[in-house]
């Protein structure tokens, strides 16, 4: 078996586009109970992101309702 | 042949305060779509006017748009839009990117035709944020030239993932007055 070990950027472009995934699929299901996991899920990805160094605006469809967003993102942009 | 181009570029973002005055479309980011020999008119898909109003300022209807609410969307002529994303381009993340799709010049004939019909009419569509649901029925400014027929760099409207797809795609969009004699960028 073949290990991929990826840089910290690349890392956090796939983690970015594993938001954009979660985003979507939230907003699709939103009213079922696998909002609450989905949120959880997203919520720390992103926080594992800021700890690795991400302190950049996601794309907006990227991004939950603010109300749903970690603190630790909207406080990067205090 | 003839070709149809899809443009596009990435929005400043609505957190930073050096863009918080942009209009919403540059915050946001947007793709259209223009007509071999005719960028002077830059078709968009977006809400209109009367189904941003109703929700309130671009803020409002940003947090909408994100809690997938749909709102009443049509085509616009946005050219201005793309011009101002490529001279803001130096200071922020808004290159503008296009692809172009070859289609046969009769194909070409009649996207074109139908393009202008909704565009005169404002044909309503469903404007959404893309989502794993309702994804027939629904469009943001990216998937909207598949009603047209036209295939998509990302089948999704997923901006994190179209956009990186149009620029391996395609080739950046220079605004004619900030051309070189040889179409690149001054």
């Amino acid at each position: 078996m073949t290990q991929v070990i990826l840089s910290d950027d690349q890392l956090l472009s796939q983690m970015e586009i594993k938001l954009s995934h979660l985003a979507m699929r939230w907003r699709g299901r939103q009213d079922t109970p696998e909002a609450d996991s989905i949120v959880r899920h997203y919520q720390a990805i992103l926080r594992c992101m800021i700890e690795l160094g991400y302190h950049e605006e996601l794309y907006v469809d990227s991004e939950l309702p603010d109300e749903l967003m970690p603190q630790e993102y909207l406080d990067l942009f205090k | 042949m003839k070709q149809i181009y899809i443009i596009g570029f990435r929005g400043t973002g609505f957190r930073s305060e050096p863009f918080k005055r942009q209009v919403l479309l540059i915050r946001a980011g947007h793709v259209g779509f223009y007509f071999e020999g005719e960028d002077d008119l830059i078709f968009g898909f977006h809400p209109t006017e009367e189904a941003c109003r109703a929700v309130g300022d671009d803020e409002a209807v940003i947090a909408w748009l994100k809690a997938h609410h749909p709102m009443t969307g049509a085509l616009y002529d946005d050219t201005a839009i793309f011009h101002r994303a490529d001279a803001l381009a130096e200071d922020a993340p808004t290159t503008v990117w296009q692809m172009p799709i070859s289609v046969s010049d009769e194909v070409y004939e009649r996207i074109r035709q139908q393009a202008y019909a909704w565009y005169n009419e404002h044909k309503p569509f469903i404007y959404a944020f893309p989502s794993d649901e309702f994804a027939e029925t629904r469009d943001n400014c990216a998937t909207f030239p598949r009603r047209l027929g036209l295939s998509l760099p990302e089948p999704t409207g997923n901006l994190r993932e179209y956009m990186p797809a149009l620029q391996m795609n395609g080739e950046r969009w220079v605004a004619k007055g900030d051309q070189d004699d040889t179409g690149n960028p001054k």
